[in-house]
């Protein structure tokens, strides 16, 4: 455990009421103070194998270099953490890739990334595409991400309103996914944590079809039974139209270890 | 090319492809779409087909009411003004006009675009 605060996680995907499979994957791991969601695309199936071939590298490159020392030297400040998460991302993007070329029922597949780290009093939030992390701190639930989406980046340069943004048809086009280029920078950034903080992971599935206040009622309701709580933001995706695979994880930082 | 097709009451009407410039429709005769139908205003919403603002060679799609008395609506939703998405159905009156266009369908999954 390299955090300072003890973390609870808890998460669930589900296939959702409109697709006949799911493509989403999640893993976590308490003890590293790691969260893994990935949203995968590909005709046939290809997009289960990209999203979950991206969370095995990740854990299998991850998780032994967080259980001991890091040798790695901070870098155009950024912290060692935050260029471990940098390193481990390109190194999955290149698994993906690789195999992507290699098997043609794989070709075009990618995945979206959303991650969060733990150490010391601080979390690196990570992330491709438009699967996002959301921060709930007090009443107030911040998305910490960016959508890296064609509708996003028109919004921010200001060629369309907010207005327009919403329900927008190309709301589904993404500028950077995993596996789909030999390289990849994902976005990393860095924030403190202080107990009392819930992280979100999700994936479109879930933020398409529920507002942010409703997703903030739900986790408000769980009084930290964060396992139902990912079950009633399912739920209520689900109950909402469920168009796409949904998927979250829930991290809950709690008092000094 | 995306069009709309025109129903009432589920009856067929007409496909009304769609090309840039923009369509009225509405009860007066000076409407490029004129509706019979007493709850359809005079000039009751405007259908706008211009070059797409998001990826080159398509075409982005608005409606646009014109103050109708009784609105109009997508998807069951009052609407002042929309971008129509693959199928979307737009209703003004008891009139009906679904949007079908082949070339966004796609983008209903996630899709990568990737700058050069």
């Amino acid at each position: 455990m390299i955090a300072k605060y003890s973390l609870h996680m808890a998460g669930m995907t589900d296939t959702g009421r409109a697709r006949d499979h799911n493509e989403d994957a999640i893993a976590w791991d308490v003890e590293q103070g790691l969260a893994l969601l990935a949203d995968g695309m590909g005709g046939h199936k290809a997009g289960d194998v990209a999203s979950q071939l991206s969370l095995e590298q990740l854990q299998t490159i991850l998780l032994p270099a967080l259980a001991k020392p890091l040798r790695l030297r901070p870098n155009k400040g950024m912290s060692k953490y935050a260029t471990l998460v940098r390193r481990a991302v390109n190194k999955a993007n290149a698994a993906v890739f690789d195999q992507a070329e290699a098997n043609p029922a794989c070709k075009g597949m990618g995945t979206t990334l959303a991650l969060v780290l733990f150490y010391d009093d601080k979390v690196v939030v990570g992330h491709v595409g438009d699967s996002r992390v959301y921060r709930l701190r007090g009443r107030s639930l911040e998305p910490m991400t960016a959508d890296h989406s064609l509708v996003r980046e028109l919004l921010e340069q200001g060629a369309i309103s907010a207005e327009e943004a919403e329900n927008n048809p190309y709301s589904h086009v993404i500028t950077k996914a995993v596996g789909v280029r030999p390289k990849v920078v994902a976005e990393v950034r860095e924030f403190p944590a202080q107990p009392g903080d819930v992280f979100l992971l999700c994936s479109d599935g879930l933020t398409d079809m529920v507002d942010d206040d409703t997703i903030a009622d739900c986790l408000l309701a769980a009084a930290g039974n964060w396992q139902r709580a990912a079950q009633r933001l399912i739920d209520v995706a689900n109950n909402n139209g469920g168009r796409d695979n949904i998927s979250v994880v829930l991290v809950a930082v709690a008092g000094p270890c | 090319m995306p069009k709309l097709v025109h129903t009432r009451d589920g009856q067929f009407l007409e496909d009304i492809i769609l090309q840039e410039g923009s369509l009225l429709i509405g009860r007066r005769p000076d409407c490029d779409i004129r509706v019979d139908d007493e709850t359809v205003s005079g000039h009751h919403a405007l259908v706008t087909v211009a070059p797409s603002a998001y990826m080159e060679g398509l075409l982005d799609v608005h409606v646009e009411d014109q103050g109708s008395t009784n609105g109009t609506m997508v998807n069951g939703k009052p609407v002042k003004r929309h971008m129509l998405k693959h199928g979307e159905v737009v209703k003004i009156g008891s009139h009906e006009f679904a949007m079908v266009d082949e070339s966004t369908r796609g983008f209903e999954t996630t899709t990568v675009i990737l700058p050069d």
